[in-house]
């Protein structure tokens, strides 16, 4: 030690010029700090939720890629000149050289039924040019499910515009092209921007905020405590300046190794400055009482060797606390635990080495003197005052003390079981904050900003049955109101828009074939084929998530992951004239009808599969009434190739009525004697009419099914929605459950709310796991210094007291578990076992050299010493509460407040476990001597 | 109508007229020499093959058979059968009155649906072309043309479009100086990035001097994406039945 404080001694110079040269460098770093909070980065990349979530990035192109939204209001957007406003800045993004592709109501793609087929137009074709087209336009929009709501909203004032940027974009730099680009619009409408750049920018701005502002004010309330308690300003400025270089550099490093911070780590520095002054001024202190001992020339070298130890233990227990953060699995956490650790590593150096160095160079003409107080001084304190009449207590009122320390600890176990994580934007950044109200607004507008995805895997995505049960799952999660998993899309959906236009049902075929024709309009839709990977082997069903609670949405993805184990998971195709095929398609409508919500109640069940099973079992011609009706329907059906033929189509309605009452004659010779065309022209029109007679008398079979179970369960049955149960019944494959069967199933569920629910569920463990070590590596060092395993017992009680009393007071005060408030725990017991050591050293040094009042030397003394510590700790931490962003501000006020908890346990239940325990040795030993 | 035109590339029959030696040449002159000397013909069947290559490389081929028929100012009628992959096997599109009628063959479900509103600027059947670009015609009418460089092969046009709906702000073609058909076309995006390109790389002289184009590429820079059409068998002025071009035939399980 002689050795090290006398090279300190000998280098002052370069120490110093070295300090200063790192100062300037990590401080220019500092000035690059960014804060970036992407939950999807929180989690190591190798973590298995994680880059399962990145691998669909690759596998599928419509995966939540880089996007920004920007929501128009205007007093009505139906007007023409709004609508003409929206189109103009649709039209300005669309030069965006980054821009991939733009979603707005004026290019938005809808599928319709024509009379001659199927018409792929967008939404709005043509502008309205007058106030009633516009009226009718919002008349048509309104009833389109997939559009009111969602890209217009309710009250049709608003609209939102989704921007997909290409993956080589820089998110930031288009984020602010998007705005030069809508900018001269603002004033026509209030326009709202939403993206990652633009929650980064308002997160670190805040954090920044947290940062410039809120780490001065807890240096000036550290300086105000500590001259309060010293009385002396030379004394603590030194030391909170040594302790603000600690936090600039630790942040400097941080800086310079991530590139990027997460929020939470704008608190470092504040909590490093209220904990790191303590060393300084231990060792500013006990220079002065040096000076005035043995002088100028010797007070710096007998000082730094004498106090190079104490405050390195000091600064190893409180590492220990921070240290088990840094080996946790959530980024925010082991950032804050690594750069902490690192902050009072530097603490520790600045305090010693370089305060040394420049209390050897700069040496003070005069040190104050009454700077270490007398004990006489040091009883007339108020804070003196208060612990003798508390060593009073223990002494003379144990059970009144004991009663107020067991209704305390009822009190917080009655808190415990309320601890709830919540991670939701709105628990992290309080209810009034910017991007909460964003938040909000997008989610009361337009139903959200969030996505969750259901992944797929399969042999064959296009098969029947697979698409299916993306529809079934899909439903499942509408009738149990899931929010994180709303307003699915999916290829089935496409498929199923396709099949209504071409053969009339919003339902699933049951043949590959047909779905790989209707597939056909998909290509070179990159937002459909985007939603399957390039083998065509595995599907993405993408779902709105509305932000809920963090337990409704843990709630939420256990209920579907539930469901989606209780689905079958590998089937083959059979047909249906294979033996027991027909009532398993029985049995597969009954549930889809239970699954769309129509219960059937059980005198009624027998009767419903007798319905369906009629229907199955029908024949095509008993569904044809061969009257005027059905030949209109089926020259409906034909009406496009009536037509290329240059034909009547009432005269083919004619022609197939005389057919129909003389079917003993052909059709085809009908044909060419009515309509007076060739016999090959009329060959192919009977092949035609034919073929449209078994569709209509499909459609009616489709029809009569529906009819007869509206009638069973009293119930109109008119939503397209059931047109995918009913269709079934034309089905000529089914689909059975069989362990040999060629089409797997494999579910997954993901998205940011998934992830984000995953590390809630693991936030407990985390927090577990780093208190365990927290709580080794301290009482390690708690052996170390007691070197007695029932000494180290005694002392960390109240540590365990003050972790107990963090959970107690987070159930009490509400505040739920997240990523900061988990570190309490932790940082807890590194701070706590300080004063616990300090407090138990002394009172065994007092025992040892037979103090008449241990208790009283030991309160007064290290007691007082404790009191002002904490007072500076927890009131420079207590600055925190004036965060705006709420997580910080709950975390500062549970950390300030579990510490001040912590010394009302190093000075009032560890002295009472002391002093029990000593009477009890005294005792033990009495007896023994007495037998 | 543009849309239509696209056939002119999808069958790969863009024949220019043999090269002759020019002196001094407008940006128009080029333009209208490279119009001039594309053939005319009736009607005509292709074989071709459509490779879509993707940003990994990896590769779908579509084998598909076409007729076209020239019905008179500059009024085409077409229709195109894809022939594998399996998936799309006889799905077969036709197209009336120069695109304005496009009627669309599902096999599987054995009926013919009118399809419409086609953008002309979405791409052509998943390919990287666009209605707009199977137009391929480069016309003075259509465009503002600058000779803005000349080597002893080629001609280097600037091309402005004159459409204000344009998708492209400019597009730099290479003419052969020897042939009149163009090498190369760069097709910039409204803010002047290089957005796709056309390169043709195999060509064939018929007997009477004039050029077919035998392979053609379109890349997209944006989307990492290619398409390569190669030509396989062309057949000009083939015999065709007046209702050639009818739902009928496309309903035909042989064309």
């Amino acid at each position: 030690m002689e050795k090290i404080s006398q090279w300190v001694a000998k280098y002052a110079w370069p120490i110093l010029i070295v300090a200063f040269i790192i100062t300037v460098i990590l401080g220019y770093q500092l000035t690059q700090v960014r804060f970036e909070d992407d939950v999807t980065e929180y989690l190591p990349e190798d973590d298995p939720e994680v880059s399962f979530f990145n691998s669909l990035e690759d596998e599928f192109t419509s995966f939540q890629g880089k996007s920004l939204l920007v929501a128009l209001d205007f007093d009505n957007l139906f007007t023409p000149e709004n609508l003409k406003t929206l189109q103009q800045i649709v039209e300005e993004l669309e030069k965006i050289s980054s821009v991939k592709s733009i979603s707005a109501l004026t290019n938005m793609p809808k599928i319709e039924t024509t009379q001659y087929g199927i018409e792929v137009k967008e939404v709005v074709e043509v502008l309205p040019e007058t106030q009633a087209e516009a009226d009718n336009l919002r008349k048509d929009l309104e009833e389109d499910e997939l559009v009111w709501g969602k890209m217009v909203t309710p009250d049709g004032r608003g609209t939102i515009i989704a921007i997909s940027l290409y993956d080589t974009a820089d998110e930031f730099a288009v984020a602010d092209e998007v705005k030069k680009a809508v900018a001269p619009f603002e004033n026509r409408a209030k326009v709202t921007y939403f993206g990652l750049p633009i929650i980064m920018e308002q997160m670190s701005g805040d954090a920044q905020r947290t940062l410039n502002v809120l780490a001065p004010i807890s240096g000036l309330i550290l300086l105000a405590i500590l001259f309060w308690g010293f009385r002396t300003v030379q004394g603590v400025v030194l030391p909170v300046f040594m302790a603000l270089l600690a936090s600039l550099w630790s942040l400097g490093v941080a800086t310079l190794a991530e590139g990027s911070l997460t929020i939470v780590s704008a608190t470092i520095p504040v909590i490093l400055l209220a904990l790191i002054t303590a060393y300084g001024i231990h060792f500013v202190n006990r220079y002065y009482e040096e000076r005035l001992k043995v002088g100028e020339k010797q007070a710096t070298r007998i000082t730094f060797k004498e106090m190079l130890i104490p405050i390195a233990m000091s600064a190893f227990t409180t590492m220990g606390g921070f240290i088990s953060l840094f080996l946790a699995d959530i980024k925010p956490i082991t950032e804050f635990g690594l750069y902490s650790t690192l902050g009072i590593l530097f603490g520790l150096i600045l305090a010693t080495f370089v305060l040394a160095a420049f209390f050897t160079i700069f040496i003070p003409r005069k040190v104050p003197v009454n700077f270490d107080h007398s004990q006489n001084n040091r009883e007339k304190d108020g804070i003196s005052r208060l612990l003798l009449l508390t060593g009073r207590g223990i002494t003379h009122h144990k059970n009144f003390i004991i009663g107020i320390l067991v209704v305390a600890f009822l009190i917080l176990t009655i808190g415990i079981p309320q601890i709830q994580v919540e991670t939701t934007v709105e628990a992290q950044m309080g209810e009034d904050h910017p991007l909460t109200q964003l938040l909000n607004y997008f989610q009361d507008r337009f139903g959200g900003t969030d996505y969750n995805y259901l992944y797929l895997e399969t042999e064959k995505v296009k098969h029947p049955f697979v698409l299916r049960e993306m529809v079934r799952i899909c439903r499942f999660a509408e009738e149990n109101q899931l929010f994180a998993f709303s307003d699915p899309s999916s290829i089935a959906t496409f498929i199923m828009d396709l099949n209504q236009a071409m053969d009339g049902w919003r339902a699933i075929p049951d043949s590959e074939d047909k779905i790989h024709n209707l597939w056909f309009f998909a290509e070179g839709n990159q937002f459909i084929e985007g939603k399957i990977n390039p083998e065509e082997t595995a599907a993405l069903v993408e779902f709105r998530s509305k932000e809920t609670t963090s337990q409704q949405l843990s709630r939420e993805i256990k209920t579907l992951e539930t469901f989606l184990a209780e689905r079958p998971k590998r089937i083959k195709s059979v047909s249906i004239n294979t033996p027991g095929a027909v009532d398993h398609l029985v049995q597969t409508i009954l549930a889809d009808l239970k699954l769309f919500g129509l219960e059937i109640n059980p005198q009624s069940q027998e009767k419903a599969e007798e319905i369906i099973l009629s229907h199955i079992q029908a024949s095509n011609e008993e569904f044809m009434p061969f009257n005027q009706e059905f030949a209109q329907a089926v020259s409906e059906d034909a009406l496009l190739e009536i037509e290329d033929l240059g034909l009547d189509p009432n005269q083919v309605t004619d022609a197939l009525m005389k057919y129909f009452t003389s079917p003993e004659e052909e059709l085809m010779a009908i044909l060419a004697e009515s309509l007076d065309i060739t016999e090959d022209d009329a060959f192919y029109l009977a092949d035609i009419l034919t073929f449209s007679m078994e569709r209509v008398a499909q459609n009616n079979k489709i029809q009569s099914l529906k009819a007869e179970i509206e009638q069973l369960v009293g119930q109109s049955l008119s939503s397209k929605d059931y047109d995918f149960i009913f269709y079934q019944i034309l089905d000529q494959y089914v689909f059975v459950p069989d362990e040999e069967g060629e089409i797997s199933l494999f579910y997954r569920v993901t998205g940011t709310p998934v992830i984000t629910n995953y590390i809630n569920d693991q936030l407990f463990n985390q927090q577990v796991e780093s208190m365990v070590l927290a709580f080794i590596i301290v009482f390690g060092l708690l052996l170390l210094q007691l070197r007695s395993l029932r000494k180290a017992m005694v002392a960390i009680v109240p540590v365990l007291a003050t972790v107990y009393t963090s959970f107690g007071l987070m159930g009490l005060l509400k505040i739920p578990l997240n990523t900061a408030t988990l570190m309490v725990a932790s940082i807890a017991i590194g701070v706590s076992i300080d004063y616990t050591i300090h407090f138990t050293s002394r009172w065994y040094r007092e025992i040892q050299n037979q103090s008449p009042d241990p208790l009283r030397i030991t309160m007064v003394s290290t007691g007082r010493g404790i009191v002002l510590n904490s007072l500076a700790v927890a009131g420079g931490i207590y600055v925190l509460t004036l965060s705006s962003i709420k997580m910080i501000s709950m975390f500062g006020l549970l950390i300030a407040t579990v510490l001040l908890a912590s010394v009302l346990y190093a000075l009032l239940l560890l002295p009472l476990l002391l002093h029990v325990s000593e009477y009890t040795r005294k005792n033990n030993n009495s007896s023994k001597k007495g037998v | 109508m543009k849309k239509t035109l696209s056939l002119v590339f999808l069958v790969g029959t863009l024949i220019l007229g043999i090269s002759f030696s020019v002196w001094a040449l407008t940006a128009d002159e080029i333009l209208d020499e490279v119009e001039a000397r594309t053939s005319e013909f009736e009607t005509q069947r292709a074989k071709a093959k459509m490779i879509l290559v993707d940003a990994n490389g990896k590769t779908e081929e579509r084998e598909t058979i076409m007729y076209t028929k020239d019905e008179g100012d500059d009024v085409l009628s077409l229709i195109v059968r894809f022939l594998s992959p399996a998936e799309v096997k006889n799905v077969t599109l036709l197209s009336l009155e120069d695109g304005d009628k496009i009627y669309l063959y599902m096999p599987a479900f054995r009926k013919v649906r009118r399809i419409a509103g086609s953008e002309r600027n979405e791409n052509f059947m998943g390919t990287d072309f666009t209605y707009d670009d199977l137009g391929g015609s480069y016309s003075r009418e259509d465009y503002q043309s600058t000779l803005i460089d000349e080597t002893d092969e080629i001609y280097l046009l600037e091309l402005i479009p004159r459409k204000e709906d344009s998708n492209y702000s400019k597009l730099i073609m290479e003419v052969d100086k020897e042939k009149f058909y163009f090498r190369k076309i760069e097709f910039y995006d409204l803010e002047g990035n290089l957005w796709k390109v056309i390169e043709i790389p195999q060509i064939k002289e018929e007997e009477d001097g004039s050029i077919t184009i035998m392979k053609m590429e379109m890349t997209d820079l944006k989307e990492e994406h290619q398409t390569i059409i190669e030509m396989e068998e062309i057949e000009k002025n083939v015999d065709l039945p007046d209702n050639f071009f009818s739902l009928r035939t496309i309903q035909r399980p042989e064309l």
